[in-house]
């Protein structure tokens, strides 16, 4: 197990607080480009999540775990593939959990 | 024996005869068809001077005046005021205005005796006359003075009871002058004499005098004179004619009744009469008239009557063929009936219009500022309380039968009344303009109807609007409840909710805009069948109008010429005074203004057109 530095975990910590930053900042971006809100809000949370997920994920893979936790080859590919599998884990979280309007129960178009 | 018996009561009465008198005199030679008797009565010796036979001087002594002063039953003078005979000595220059003594001194026995005989005699000639009906009587005087006012409605119920004495009938007139209102205790007594002749003419009232030969009473209920002539003497623009034209013009209203008429005008004014009751509806005695409307009575009533038809019927003209065009585009300038978006908008205006928007707005803008931190169930109490107020706004659609309720069926009332009236209003201006055709009115009435029955309102359209905004409003109150659930908006909710509330503000102001416009279908619906109804009518009733107007034109024209002939004939035998009268309008010659009130001419000009 590597040993990381006191500023390895401050990057670590400011990366997730960037990530926040960049969900907010994707969701309401996504939020003024596509209207009405009711119909786009949920994809527009599930959009910024999984792109801070994302860049979050990319930013610990390319940068943070190389520079301050790196331990070998066979880490990096492991992280690699789990990288692929939280990403994926998570859309498909997201993607069943995407908020749906019930039919009406007399059975009318919505 | 002359078939008219003309009295001159009092000293206008007098004066008027000497009027006619003079006049027959200047009429001296021509054939005529008979005299006219003539009585003057008065209780002035200077007034009545010479006349001789025809005259009647009616007085009384100091002995009897004080005799009656001190013992009125003697005289059956209980009714006078004592005061008038008090101190007085032998009346031999009138009554100075006195109408209480000017009935006494005819109701003395000595001088009614006077007047019954001279009027028996008149009587008893005329029976014994071949040939003779009903004589006329006129009776002229003033009625301010104290001998003609005082005496005017005994007199008439004397002459009656000497005529049933003789066994004659008799159509009984009186001419009376009347002063100006000006004129302070003239006006008085002239307001006591009519006042008196119109409770006599009253048949709910009874008269009882002591009028006979023996001094009994005589009762009675019919009006003491079949017909009062009032002779005005103020025109209808205030000014006041002095008294002796007045006389002038009685004289020669006199003249031209009696020795001017060959029986055509009698016919005339008999029948007019006959058109008029004794009492109005009112109970008013009806016997009164006045001298203007008599005087153009004949002929130039006939003549203004042809005229004015003629003007009715040229001005006619441009409403049957009138050639100027019209569109129903004006018709419904001001009242979009074609448009069907337009008349949504009338008919929400009041209850769903912009001013009232905010009102059903403010459940949401008084939220707003805490609505993004609400909870789904404060969101659906705020949906629901909007939802509330709109159906409480729409209220009862109007159904078969049955009439709406509610602010809407009212703005509906208030809608249709505009519709009319401002159609109505095009249509008067149309009407009222020159050139227009009452059968092009008529049929861009028609073509309206039709647009109006064939129009048909965008129901689908508007229902689908509607049941897309009430679709967002549910999805948003939705979303709301799922943003409070949702896993990813961790952080976010609140600028979620806030962009919910944004949008539901949007959402619920388009919705209100269309369950308004939806929900008016039915009352535009029914609104155009009234309108409808109402438009029908109207080109009904114009088109019936031009068609009526139409087949009368010919026949008013046929009647105009008629009566212009008769006219005109009359006018060559030289029966008519009519072209001595000025008729005001020369452009107009025979056209009279408004008020009765003719010009009269002077006796200069009146004078060739009794050369008979």
């Amino acid at each position: 197990m590597p040993q990381i530095s006191e500023w390895g975990y401050g990057i670590l910590a400011a990366s997730l607080v960037v990530a926040v930053l960049v969900d907010g900042l994707i969701f309401r971006t996504v939020l003024e480009l596509l209207r009405p809100a009711s119909r786009w809000t949920f994809l527009a949370a599930r959009v910024g999540k999984l792109a801070s997920l994302g860049f979050w994920l990319y930013f610990i893979q390319s940068f943070w775990y190389p520079q301050y936790a790196a331990d070998g080859g066979r880490a990096a590919e492991a992280l690699k593939i789990s990288t692929m599998a939280i990403l994926g884990g998570a859309a498909l979280v997201a993607l069943v959990s995407h908020p749906r309007m019930p039919r009406p129960k007399d059975g009318s178009h919505v | 024996m002359s078939d008219t018996l003309v009295v001159g009561l009092g000293g206008v009465g007098v004066a008027t005869c000497r009027r006619l008198i003079e006049r027959l005199q200047g009429l001296g030679g021509r054939d005529f068809g008979g005299e006219i008797d003539l009585l003057l009565l008065d209780t002035d010796r200077t007034v009545l001077g010479a006349e001789g036979d025809r005259a009647l001087f009616l007085t009384a002594s100091a002995a009897v005046l004080d005799a009656a002063y001190r013992n009125p039953e003697r005289f059956q003078s209980e009714w006078l005021n004592p005061e008038v005979l008090r101190g007085r000595r032998s009346i031999e220059s009138g009554t100075q205005c006195s109408r209480g003594l000017g009935r006494f001194l005819l109701l003395l026995p000595e001088n009614r005796e006077l007047v019954r005989d001279k009027l028996a005699s008149w009587f008893r000639a005329r029976r014994g006359s071949p040939g003779q009906t009903a004589g006329c009587v006129y009776v002229v005087s003033s009625c301010a003075g104290g001998t003609g006012g005082g005496q005017i409605c005994d007199l008439g119920y004397l002459i009656q009871d000497v005529a049933a004495t003789c066994g004659a009938s008799v159509d009984l007139r009186a001419l009376l002058i009347t002063p100006s209102h000006h004129r302070g205790a003239q006006s008085v007594a002239a307001f006591s004499t009519l006042t008196e002749l119109h409770y006599f003419c009253d048949p709910h009232t009874r008269y009882r005098a002591a009028l006979s030969s023996d001094s009994s009473l005589v009762e009675t209920r019919i009006p003491p004179y079949r017909r009062i002539l009032l002779q005005t003497s103020l025109t209808t623009d205030g000014t006041e004619i002095p008294l002796p034209e007045l006389q002038e013009q009685a004289g020669v209203y006199l003249l031209a009744v009696t020795e001017g008429d060959t029986g055509v005008w009698g016919g005339e004014r008999a029948r007019r009469e006959a058109e008029t009751h004794w009492l109005d509806s009112d109970a008013n005695p009806q016997p009164f008239s006045t001298m203007g409307i008599s005087w153009l009575e004949f002929p130039e009533e006939r003549l203004a009557s042809a005229v004015y038809r003629n003007l009715v019927r040229r001005s006619v003209y441009p409403w049957l063929q009138g050639d100027v065009p019209i569109s129903a585009s004006e018709l419904t300038a001001g009242a979009p009936m074609a448009d069907s978006e337009a008349m949504a908008t009338m008919m929400v205006d009041a209850v769903g219009g912009p001013q009232a928007q905010e009102e059903y707005l403010r459940p949401v803008r008084t939220r707003l500022p805490w609505l993004p931190r609400g909870t789904a169930g404060q969101w659906k109490a705020m949906d629901q309380e909007i939802e509330l107020s709109l159906r409480q706004t729409v209220g009862r659609a109007p159904t078969q039968g049955q009439t709406g309720q509610g602010p809407m069926a009212e703005r509906f009332d208030t809608v249709r009344g505009e519709l009319v009236a401002g159609l109505r209003r095009q249509c008067e201006v149309w009407l009222r303009r020159d050139g227009v055709s009452l059968e092009r009115v008529a049929r861009v009435l028609n073509e309206l109807a039709t647009e109006l029955r064939t129009r048909t309102d965008p129901v689908a359209a508007w229902g689908e609007a509607w049941e897309a905004s009430d679709l967002s409003r549910k999805r948003i109150l939705w979303a709301v409840d799922a943003a409070g659930r949702d896993p990813f908006l961790l952080f976010f909710r609140r600028p979620a909710k806030r962009r919910l509330a944004m949008e539901y503000e949007r959402t619920i102001a388009q919705h209100i805009r269309n369950q308004f416009r939806s929900q008016s279908t039915p009352y535009l619906r029914e609104l155009r069948a009234q309108v409808l109804e109402v438009v029908r009518t109207w080109a009904g009733r114009i088109g019936e109008l031009g068609g009526l107007l139409a087949r009368l034109s010919r026949s008013m024209a046929d009647y105009e010429s008629a009566l212009l002939e008769k006219l005109r004939r009359e006018e060559e035998d030289r029966r008519l005074i009519l072209g001595a009268l000025h008729l005001p309008g020369a452009e107009t010659p025979y056209v009279a203004n408004s008020g009765w009130h003719l010009p009269y001419c002077t006796a200069e000009e009146e004078m060739p057109r009794f050369r008979i």
